[in-house]
């Protein structure tokens, strides 16, 4: 489950909270697979989580292990409680009362 | 590690008009329209797919009309996308001349979607934990798949496991005038095709070992762990039998080239030697002292006989010398001299 800040209640906050998680957990995960990839200068790597840095000190590229190790044990539990989340309060939206939606305005 | 891609041709194709080619590793759409079926599927058993981790890539043209639809699935009916009552489907799709890429549970019950463009390969990975009631689509631009997109994905699945695998399906809604161009490739289940890697290298082992060793061998390999050990084994005692031999062989080559041949030289040296000098020095001494042995006794021997006389002369001289010496007549004292006389 993800953990909302306590003053993140309503469906619409929680759902904004949850897709800005899921955008900078996908943006890490880029940086972390340029990385891999590429390289990255230490400028971007010291711009890094701290829970990123002390597991994987800079070096010139992230190896294959490290990499691995990234998506298996930090990306994919994370991205995962945070898609869980946005679909869970997507539903609640879909649900939600806090509107009156004029359906003949629809169509 | 390496994985073996999803073989087409062991698909299964329902293709009323044609509209799909089919390779090994790609499936490839012209105009599948949604007013026919076209779709490729394999029955890989009951319960087959719970924890996912599929990788393929979709790939949508820009030729492909709106709402137009052709992608890939995981469930467990046979069909269109249309027909998907329990199950997992992915789907490239034109919005209105927008491109969107689908994860669908069962048909329209619930979707996600990522906006993509066209005339673009996607690496897409479906993922589930094993009995998780989530399955997400990640979407990446590159083959690495270091780059996400997007990560749509749906829930509702419950604890639900899945039959079949689809290598490209399309909609049959009734709807014409709305064809898809456009590919699904590389499919990759790396969960099942790991095992399948596994045997295949070691029936290369095996194989080569036969090849190398001995044929009978083959027929040890059905059981693949035990064939592991009795290559090692058999291996082992070959590369020790042949140490041996070569040994063998080298002991021969020198019993034969040195050892042999040193003694027989030594034999026939010494056999030259013996009779060359030592067999025929000793029977040359032999001979020669024979030869003097028997000289000297032969001319001993010839000497005896007139040396009977010469003795006769010699006894009547000694006697009378010695008769005149001592005074007395030794032939009337000594009677063996009498047949001298």
């Amino acid at each position: 489950m993800l953990d909302f800040p306590v003053n993140c209640i309503t469906p619409a906050d929680r759902t904004e909270y949850a897709y800005r998680a899921n955008e900078l957990l996908r943006l890490l995960h880029n940086v972390m697979g340029k990385w891999h990839g590429h390289g990255i200068p230490k400028s971007i790597w010291d711009k890094l989580p701290a829970k990123a840095r002390n597991r994987y000190p800079y070096k010139d590229k992230l190896t294959d292990v490290e990499w691995n190790d990234f998506r298996a044990n930090i990306f994919e539990p994370a991205i995962n409680k945070v898609v869980e989340a946005i679909l869970e309060q997507r539903e609640l939206l879909k649900n939600s009362s806090a509107w009156q939606i004029d359906i003949e305005g629809l169509i | 590690m390496a994985w073996l891609l999803e073989d087409f041709g062991t698909y299964t194709e329902e293709d009323d008009n044609t509209k799909l080619t089919v390779t090994t590793n790609k499936a490839e759409a012209a105009d599948a329209d949604r007013d026919e079926d076209v779709w490729l599927y394999k029955d890989k058993t009951l319960n087959y797919f719970d924890a996912l981790d599929e990788e393929f890539e979709i790939y949508i043209a820009a030729t492909s009309e709106v709402s137009c639809m052709g992608g890939m699935a995981i469930c467990n009916s046979i069909g269109s996308m249309d027909d998907i009552t329990d199950g997992v489907s992915i789907d490239a799709y034109n919005y209105t001349g927008s491109f969107r890429m689908y994860i669908r549970r069962d048909w329209n019950v619930a979707d996600d979607f990522a906006a993509i463009s066209s005339n673009t390969p996607y690496y897409c990975t479906l993922v589930r934990a094993a009995g998780n009631n989530t399955i997400t689509l990640n979407i990446y631009s590159d083959s690495a798949r270091e780059n996400l997109v997007d990560n749509p994905g749906v829930a509702g699945f419950g604890t639900a496991k899945f039959r079949y695998i689809y290598g490209f399906i399309n909609n049959n809604s009734g709807h014409a005038d709305r064809n898809f161009d456009g590919y699904v490739q590389n499919l990759n289940l790396k969960d099942a095709q790991a095992h399948t890697k596994a045997l295949s290298d070691t029936i290369a082992i095996s194989d080569a070992v036969t090849t190398k060793a001995i044929g009978v061998f083959k027929a040890d390999t059905v059981n693949i762990t035990d064939s592991f050990s009795k290559v090692s084994e058999f291996k082992r005692s070959i590369s020790d039998t042949v140490n041996i031999g070569d040994a063998i062989a080298h002991s021969i080559g020198l019993f034969k080239s040195e050892t042999a041949m040193a003694i027989t030289d030594s034999i026939a040296k010494a056999i030259s030697l013996a009779k060359s000098e030592s067999a025929l020095s000793i029977s040359d001494s032999i001979s020669k002292a024979v030869g003097l042995i028997k000289g000297d006794t032969i001319a001993i021997t010839d000497i005896c006989s007139p040396s009977l006389k010469a003795f006769k002369r010699l006894k009547d001289f000694t006697g009378r010398a010695l008769g005149t010496i001592i005074g007395r007549d030794l032939s009337d004292d000594n009677d063996e001299f009498r047949d001298l006389k």
